[in-house]
């Protein structure tokens, strides 16, 4: 709409250095189309101080009379569903717009569930502009609670605002920015271990979303990743989240009665985002006649309100790791370069979480797949 | 065309086999087209066989030692072994090669035996040019009555229970022919051709004859001396009684008939030639 | 990314792609060029592809992919550090042409000198266990090692070495593993289909011993220690049919036969804990084989050094190593008692292979081996063995040992020194038996017949000799099946194939009488010096011989003809050890006994079908005494054989020839003329002679017996004629016997054959005419002029006879065929033979004489005409030549 009417004033925010300044490639949607465009965003980090100038610009010879001029800054948590209803089209992109002259910066599916930062303050006093004027604008040592976070059904999204109150409508110019969040790795976060408990638990309960489990139909074959069950079931594997403090390699064995019994083992539980991922497979008892085998990285998204709260997988990594059928005693190496891939770290607001999971999917002569799912932390390192 | 003839073999009961050389001689398939068998030759199938390869066309006639009838293995050259046929053998049977009518028999019907009166005898009655005997175990070969005898000898050298020819006498083969002529007292024709051959056979002989006198010289010289057995040597040719082991083969070209005698001496073969030709009428 | 659908596609593809490749490096496109190399990587992954298909596309892929690592080489170090591509490949999202990609990577990184190589190795070689697919394993590994070959850690140093031979034996192991699981993948009934497309793949696991036993090259300890025993608990373990037999035969034929020799304990235990369906008799084979070249190629330096004068000691071939085996088969024969003989006796044909390379003269070791054999064979009892006789047969006859260059004194050997190998052959079956025995005999014939028998013994080297009478009774033993041999068919079976089976039978026989003149002539004479003891040995063979029972028939003329050389050798002896004369008198005596004694023996046992021989052998002996002055025996002899005539010969022709050959022999003696000896046996024969059947039989018979009155010369004796006046010779006896005769031949019926007799008997009084005056012989020209009358008379009214028949012949001819009847009178058609037969010619060239019974059934009467007038026209003509030559010929009135 406001396509088609001049702006009196032209807005431009500027941050200082933002050339040379490091940026992130954001895919955009525009419409409904999902595209390939990447649109490059400034990175802030934590705690960094944002500085730059605002431009006003009049047009020549003209006054452009304004009740002031405020900056400010907006962290934003955006969802599309909140919950309870049916998502019809969570898959389906949903971007932030890029529209600088929209009020909201978000995608218009998405809403606004939760303004985690706003700071502001006025640029100048009302007055008239009649010449184009700049003014340097300082957040200091701003903190950032959540890194720049870009899903399926939640965005978390950071930029500047300027606005130029007038009696008519307000003129405002939103400058997007990207925020990344970096973890020591002494500071890593200790929300993932198993237990020995949990791990004797799982025995025998290796996903199979095609034959045994949970009196599921036998002839079933979907290859479908994100289903409910696969969720119930890796409860088991974080319930005892939060209890054990050090980090230890994941190691799991598990099998289908008379049929497969395996062992592997990812020497961690936590990668930085340019992480390789080393284990190995060992191969205790194989009755299956394996096609191959693949290992994902699966992003999984929770938001909304924890009873009905909204779950999207997306499968981040697919990456086989062995072709074949192995016989008993085989032991076959996983080495999973991450630093290539665009992964998202682990998050966790009380809105919603991201979490990583290692899949280890063992695909079988008949389609079948049969699965195992283990929770990894991704953190980000500088 | 080639005709072999080939006697006394005696195998087994008296030799093992021919000399390995002269089985390579006659080796050669189709080169030789009638194998005349002069009897006491037919109790090793083995043998018979090996004359089958030499030519499939053989004329038997049967020797003391050969039974009235041979059994042959029709089939044995082809590796086979399926027919087997029963046959008579003959005391004589003619051969027809080129211009000549050549009889063959042993000769252990012949009275007296070996007697070249008796056998120009049995020629006229078979009305033949050439004949061949065999059953002394020496190779003799003469013209009688422009007729030709050819005696192939004993194809292994075997032992023979006739008197034995002593000492010097193995190279008198070719004199003995020429007393006969005179004994029969017929005035012989003059056969250059025979007496040529003649002598080739004499020139051979020296070789021999040689060596056997040495022996007997050093044996006469050991006789004064020693008694045991072992002291002295002899010769296989004094055992056998025989002559060296030999065969023969008549090249019959039209009204000529070239007689190669192939003899096993000292392991080696000699051969000799003498040449027959058919008189004309006139 | 997927693989095209078929392997036309897959070809055009990687070439395209590879086109591809080549532009984007051109262009220092490194990425796009990685891109492409993923695309034709793909077609690897192409689960559907048979092993020859696979490979053609593997090599395909090999090429290109050496084109790519030069590039990496080339630019390492601007701009692309191969550290960095090492990680870059590694995101390709399937696992096959990561690895291969991987690989091209990390084996160009090798190339560069400060590259952490032992990293890389171990890396790559970790990370291709993602592979497990047998055939996408086999050559993703295959791979490995290609791309490594010349890129292991250097130098020669231990550690080195250790790494590298690791490294390959880590590779080797894991493509074994891959190789062995090929064979349990897919449907059960495509499991032939499996086996063959292993061993289409063996090679590829086959390389890398020989990868390794270059690295290794000779370092035994190495190999011993730290190689060899993980390679054989790999072979073990595997439990794979296919699998041990290739990889023992690889290692076999890999690593050094001296290497073998070191660790052939170790070898040889192995073997025994393999799949009981493995063939152990080829494991050993091959082992024996290697070891075998060892001992020849150490021979050969031996034979090389000495001819160099080399000093230098040549080495020694160890001494222990059939013991080693032995032991080897005492297990083996212990823990596999469900080994089959025929598995066994393929073992110990290979290790009698080795114990013959390697210890030439050792017989023990043979002998040890026979009797295992044996043990087996009566432990399974006989009809098991049935089934196993060719295999026998090969053992026995170690028919294709190569190392055995002279057969003949291979079993001399055997049969000699060695008594198990009788044994095993007792226990065979009749028909091995004989097969063996055959090839046996066969080897010793051939070498007597080729070898210059005199060369040999003049050399003194002649090895087949036999020297103890123990050694010639072991012969004979192993001789025992074939001499009693049967015939065994009744008579029930067709007259053919009883034929057959005589036919067969007489084969063999054959065969043991050619061993005795063998045996015979192969006495050491240095050990058995005088005839005595030849004499013994002969006995001995001879009483083997009889076991035969029937068959002496064919074997006992054999040893009568040795005896008669045994006794013409005493003669020798006798004439130049004067000294010794009544010795040697006495000892050819005794030996005219065994000779009879063998001859009543074949009288006894032979049947009616050898008379006829033993009448002959009668005679011959008869004549051979007679030459000794043997005046008694000869006379027995003649005795016998006029025994065996009168009982035993009852054919007619038989009876015919029999008394012409007694005729012939009778002329011929010469001591027998005291106490009228002569004069009994020669007027007996004629008496025969004139008794017999036929009407031309007597009359042929006695003609000829006229001759037994009339000594003719034995030039050999120094008789000549003219020279020599005592001849026996009675000229009246000898007209009776013409006279009798020609009575004989008038009374017979059929005027064609009385004439031709009557030519005949003229010719035989020819015969006397021109031995001498009528004063001799009694046979002068009145006699021979009268006899010439009545042929002509007799062949005028033959002619008379026939003439109205002829003429009616004639006129039919006429009739139907005008002129050309002169073809039917071709007066060389027939003769008459010896005994009576007619004896037709035919006109053709080369066309062999007919000659068949007393009437040959086509015959006409006309050609049988001709017979006599034809013969006495030759004879006509005869005479009229002599009248050249003698006069009184002239007389003669024709």
């Amino acid at each position: 709409m406001n396509m088609f009417f001049k702006s009196p004033i032209d807005v431009e925010i500027l941050l200082d250095g933002e050339e040379s300044r490091k940026h992130v490639d954001v895919p955009i949607t525009t419409g409904s189309a999902n595209s390939l465009r990447k649109e490059s965003l400034p990175l802030i980090e934590d705690g960094e101080s944002l500085k730059g100038i605002v431009t006003l610009r009049v047009r020549e010879g003209k006054r452009v009379e304004h009740l002031g001029v405020k900056i400010s800054v907006v962290g934003s948590i955006d969802m599309q569903k909140v919950g309870g209803v049916t998502p019809s089209s969570a898959s389906k992109g949903s971007s932030a717009s890029s529209n600088a002259s929209n009020y909201s910066a978000t995608d218009s599916k998405k809403r606004q569930v939760d303004q985690f930062l706003y700071l502001s303050y006025d640029l100048c006093p009302p007055g008239e502009l009649q010449h184009s004027q700049s003014f340097p604008f300082t957040f200091k040592d701003l903190a950032k609670m959540y890194e720049s976070y870009k899903g399926k059904n939640v965005d978390v999204s950071y930029y500047i605002k300027v606005t130029v109150t007038r009696k008519s409508t307000d003129i405002s110019k939103v400058k997007r920015f990207w925020v990344y969040l970096y973890n020591d790795i002494s500071k890593t976060p200790s929300n993932l271990t198993t237990t020995k408990t949990g791990t004797r638990k799982i025995i025998n309960e290796f996903s199979d979303s095609g034959k045994d489990n949970n009196d599921k139909p036998k002839e079933t074959n979907s290859a479908s990743e994100t289903n409910e069950n696969n969720n119930e079931q890796s409860k088991d594997t974080v319930a005892s989240k939060e209890n054990g403090v050090v980090p230890k390699p994941v190691k799991l064995d598990i099998g289908i009665d008379n049929c497969l019994h395996i062992e592997f083992e990812y020497v961690k539980s936590q990668y930085t985002l340019k992480d390789v991922i080393v284990g190995r497979i060992y191969f205790l008892l194989t009755r299956l006649r394996v096609k191959y085998m693949e290992l994902s990285l699966i992003t999984r998204e929770s938001s909304g309100v924890k009873q009905n709260s909204v779950i999207i997988d997306t499968t981040s990594i697919r990456f086989e790791i062995m072709d074949g059928s192995p016989v008993k005693g085989e032991t076959i190496p996983i080495r999973l370069f991450l630093g290539g891939y665009d992964l998202t770290p682990n998050m966790s607001c009380n809105y919603f979480t991201v979490k990583n999971y290692l899949s280890l999917v063992i695909i079988d002569e008949d389609g079948r797949r049969y699965f195992k799912q283990s929770e990894i932390v991704l953190y980000r390192t500088r | 065309m080639l005709v072999l003839a080939i006697s006394d073999a005696h195998i087994p009961s008296r030799a093992i086999d021919i000399p390995s050389k002269f089985k390579k001689l006659l080796s050669i398939p189709d080169k030789i087209s009638h194998v005349a068998l002069l009897g006491n030759s037919t109790q090793s199938p083995e043998f018979l066989n090996f004359l089958q390869t030499v030519s499939p066309n053989i004329s038997i006639v049967r020797g003391e030692f050969d039974k009235s009838s041979i059994i042959i293995d029709t089939h044995e050259s082809n590796g086979g072994s399926g027919n087997y046929e029963e046959k008579n053998i003959p005391l004589v049977a003619v051969i027809k090669e080129g211009d000549f009518r050549i009889g063959c028999c042993n000769g252990y019907t012949v009275v007296p035996k070996s007697d070249p009166l008796s056998l120009l005898a049995l020629a006229r009655q078979l009305d033949v040019d050439i004949m061949l005997w065999g059953g002394t175990h020496n190779v003799e070969a003469y013209t009688l009555e422009e007729k030709f005898f050819v005696n192939p000898g004993s194809c292994t050298g075997a032992f023979s229970a006739d008197w034995p020819i002593l000492n010097d006498s193995i190279s008198n083969n070719i004199t003995d022919i020429e007393t006969n002529k005179k004994d029969s007292a017929t005035e012989s024709d003059d056969i250059t051709q025979s007496e040529d051959g003649s002598e080739q056979l004499e020139n051979n002989k020296p070789d021999t004859k040689d060596e056997e006198q040495e022996q007997e010289d050093k044996n006469a010289t050991l006789e004064e001396e020693s008694l045991n057995e072992e002291d002295i040597s002899i010769s296989e040719v004094e055992i056998s009684g025989s002559n060296v082991p030999s065969f023969c083969l008549l090249d019959i070209q039209g009204s000529t008939c070239t007689l190669y005698i192939y003899m096993f001496i000292d392991g080696e073969v000699k051969v000799d030639k003498v040449v027959y030709k058919k008189p004309t009428d006139e | 990314m997927s693989y095209s659908e078929s392997v036309e596609q897959a070809i055009s593809n990687i070439k395209q792609q590879t086109v591809l490749m080549q532009r984007s490096l051109n262009n220092r496109k490194l990425m796009d060029a990685l891109k492409f190399t993923s695309a034709m990587l793909t077609e690897l992954r192409n689960p559907r592809l048979q092993p020859k298909q696979y490979y053609e596309l593997y090599i395909q892929i090999f090429d290109s992919l050496t084109i790519l690592s030069a590039y990496l080489v080339e630019n390492h170090s601007n701009g692309h550090h191969l550290a960095d591509l090492y990680e870059l490949v590694q995101y390709a999202g399937n696992v096959v042409p990561r690895l291969y990609l991987m690989i091209t990577v990390g084996t160009s990184y090798l190339k560069i000198p400060e590259s952490p190589r032992e990293e890389i190795l171990k890396d790559m070689i970790e990370m291709c266990r993602g592979v497990q697919n047998p055939i996408r394993g086999l050559f993703l590994r295959y791979y490995l090692s290609q791309r490594t070959k010349q890129l292991l850690l250097p130098g020669d140093d231990k550690d080195a070495i250790e790494f590298n031979s690791q490294f390959i034996i880590t590779n080797f192991i894991e493509m074994n593993k891959l190789w062995v699981r090929l064979q349990h993948q897919g449907q059960l009934r495509e499991r032939d289909q499996r086996t063959k497309e292993r061993k289409e793949l063996q090679i590829l696991v086959g390389s890398q011993l020989v990868r390794l036993s270059q690295v290794v090259d000779d370092n035994l300890e190495l190999y011993k220690v730290e190689i060899l025993p993980i390679l054989l608990e790999q072979i073990v373990q595997c439990r794979d049919v296919v699998c041990q037999e290739y990889l023992y035969d690889v290692i076999c034929q890999v690593f050094p036969d001296e290497f073998h020799l070191k660790t052939l304990d170790s070898l040889l235990d192995t073997s025994l804990q393999l799949n009981t369906e493995v063939s152990v008799t080829k494991i050993i084979l091959t082992l024996i084989n290697r070891l075998n070249g060892y001992i020849e190629r150490i021979q050969q330096n031996n034979e090389n050094k000495e001819t160099n004068g080399d000093e230098s000691k040549s080495e020694n071939v160890p001494k222990d190593t059939f013991e080693r085996f032995w032991k080897h088969l005492l297990k083996l024969n212990e823990e596999r008692p469900d080994l089959s003989v025929q598995e066994l006796s393929g073992i110990i044909l290979s290790i009698m292979n080795l114990s013959l390379t390697w210890y030439p003269n050792n017989i023990e070791n043979l002998d040890q081996l026979f009797d295992l054999v044996s043990q087996k064979c009566k432990d399974f009892g006989e009809e098991k063995i049935d089934d196993s006789e060719s295999f026998m047969v090969d053992l026995l006859t170690a028919q294709n040992l190569e190392i055995v260059k002279d057969f003949s004194v291979y079993y001399f050997n055997l049969i000699t020194q060695c008594g198990s190998f009788q044994t095993l052959l007792s226990l065979q079956s009749s028909q091995s038996q004989m097969e063996v025995l055959t090839t046996i005999i066969n080897s010793f014939l051939d070498r007597i017949m080729s070898v210059n028998l005199k060369q040999t013994e003049d050399h003194n080297e002649s090895p087949l000799l036999i020297i103890s009478k123990t050694q010639l009774e072991r012969f004979l033993a192993i001789l025992e099946p074939m001499i009693t041999l049967k015939n065994t068919i009744k008579g029930n079976d067709e007259g053919d194939e009883t034929i057959k089976r005589e036919f067969t039978l007489s084969r063999y026989q054959e065969k043991l009488a050619k061993i005795c003149h063998f045996l015979i002539q192969r006495l050491d004479k240095s050990v058995f010096k005088t005839i005595e003891s030849e004499i013994e040995l002969l006995l001995m063979i001879k009483n083997a011989f009889h076991k035969g029972g029937k068959n002496i028939r064919y074997t006992y003329p054999a040893i009568i003809a040795n005896f008669w050389r045994m006794i013409r050798k005493c003669s020798i002896y006798k004439k130049r050890i004067i000294k010794k004369e009544t010795y040697y008198d006495n000892l050819m005596k005794q030996i005219f006994k065994y000779i009879s004694r063998c001859i009543s023996d074949m009288f006894n046992n032979c049947g009616n079908s050898s008379m006829d021989i033993i009448y002959k052998l009668n005679l011959q002996n008869a004549a051979l005494a007679d030459q000794l002055s043997l005046v008694d025996i000869s006379y027995d002899f003649f005795s016998e054989a006029f025994g065996v005539f009168e009982e035993s010969l009852s054919d007619s022709k038989t009876q015919f020839q029999a008394l012409i050959y007694m005729a012939q022999t009778l002329q011929k003696t010469r001591s027998l003329y005291k106490e009228n000896y002569y004069n009994s046996l020669i007027v007996r024969t004629t008496l025969h002679g004139s008794k017999l059947l036929k009407k031309q039989d007597q009359c042929r018979a006695v003609y000829v017996c006229s001759h037994l009155w009339w000594a003719t010369e034995i030039s050999s004796i120094g008789e000549e004629e003219g020279e020599t006046t005592d001849f026996f010779r009675e000229g009246k006896r000898v007209l009776e016997c013409l006279q009798r005769s020609l009575r004989a031949a008038d009374s017979r019926m059929d005027n064609v054959e009385s004439c031709e007799l009557m030519v005949e008997i003229l010719n035989v009084c020819l015969y006397y005419f021109v031995h001498g005056d009528e004063q001799n012989t009694h046979v002068g020209v009145s006699y021979i002029n009268g006899l010439i009358e009545l042929i002509k008379n007799n062949l005028k009214s033959l002619r008379l006879e026939e003439e109205q028949r002829l003429s009616e012949i004639d006129a039919t001819n006429k009739d139907s065929n005008d002129g050309t009847l002169g073809q039917t009178y071709n007066k060389n058609q027939y003769v008459m033979g010896l005994d009576g037969t007619y004896i037709k010619l035919g006109n053709v060239n080369n066309s062999s004489s007919a000659n068949t019974d007393f009437m040959i059934k086509d015959m006409k009467i006309n050609d049988m005409i001709q017979v006599p007038i034809m013969h006495f026209n030759r004879t006509c003509e005869y005479i009229l030549n002599q009248r050249d030559i003698d006069n009184r010929f002239k007389t003669v009135v024709l």
